[in-house]
């Protein structure tokens, strides 16, 4: 519309600019009054004409600086959300890929530096075999005896030493007497 | 496209402007010696910038080729404006 205006105005302009001095006679006073007057309007609309120009420019300035803010906007989005979707995928792949080192991380974040990890781990490292195994022998003894073993055939079955007279004999029993009486 | 519009009609209005100072002149002769005193002091005028392009270059803040384009322009407005009264019946 307003640059239909324009057009208009400079149209005008330009007409009654060259129009008036070629068509009507310097010699008859009316002709030259009206000459002059329609120069006068010829400025006039030619004036209006540059000042909507102007202004219209201005706007479209702003507009395409507009558009472009909004492009750069939308293509940064589309830029950081395939950042974080090749972020998350990256992730995923790495939890695919490597459980063992989640799951360390996970222990790392549960205990820590480690400090509380270690010495529960120290004390299962040091408690002795045998001490284990002595302990497995005192279950195993009184889950027998329970069920109504004998102490010859328990014996038999813990320490594979048949009853008799002999020293092996001898130490195992004293061992059943001393697990038996410890539980 | 509005921004040209706006230079056709910056050089429109110089050369109606033109056209008027010498429908002025043609009214009496002390107007006439008017005009052409107008136009001699913008004859002046237009060749001092000419001269003074690099300090008004600085004054106006704008560049050396729009200041030229400015000057050939308004020149062949004004120009144009009074041969369009001269050659008028």
């Amino acid at each position: 519309m307003s640059l239909l205006k324009i057009s208009v105005l400079t149209v005008s302009g330009f007409a009654l600019w060259i129009a008036p001095p070629f068509i009507l006679s310097r010699k008859i006073p009316l002709h030259n009054l009206t000459t002059g007057l329609a120069l006068l309007s010829s400025w006039a609309c030619c004036f209006e004409a540059r000042r909507v120009a102007v202004k219209l420019n201005q706007v479209e300035e702003f507009e395409a600086m507009k558009e472009a803010v909004i492009v750069a906007d939308t293509v940064d989005e589309l830029a950081t959300s395939a950042y974080i979707s090749e972020q998350q995928r990256r992730i995923e792949a790495e939890q695919i890929l490597n459980p063992r080192e989640q799951l360390e991380r996970a222990l790392a974040l549960t205990y820590g530096d480690g400090d509380e990890l270690e010495p529960d781990a120290q004390k299962q490292l040091a408690e002795p075999d045998a001490e284990r195994s002595e302990n497995d022998r005192a279950e195993r003894a009184l889950q027998l005896k329970a069920k109504g073993w004998g102490k010859g055939k328990i014996i038999l079955e813990l320490w594979g030493v048949s009853k008799g007279g002999s020293e092996k004999y001898k130490a195992a029993e004293a061992e059943y007497k001393r697990l038996i009486g410890d539980s | 496209m509005t921004k040209a519009i706006a230079i056709i009609n910056d050089f429109l209005m110089l050369a109606v402007a033109s056209s008027f100072l010498c429908w002025l002149a043609s009214l009496h002769p002390q107007a006439l010696a008017l005009v052409r005193a107008i136009y001699i002091i913008f004859a002046v005028l237009w060749m001092l910038s000419w001269v003074l392009d690099d300090w008004l270059v600085a004054r106006l803040k704008i560049k050396v080729l729009d200041l030229q384009g400015i000057l050939c322009l308004g020149l062949a407005a004004a120009v144009i404006g009074l041969g369009v009264m001269i050659c008028r019946s």
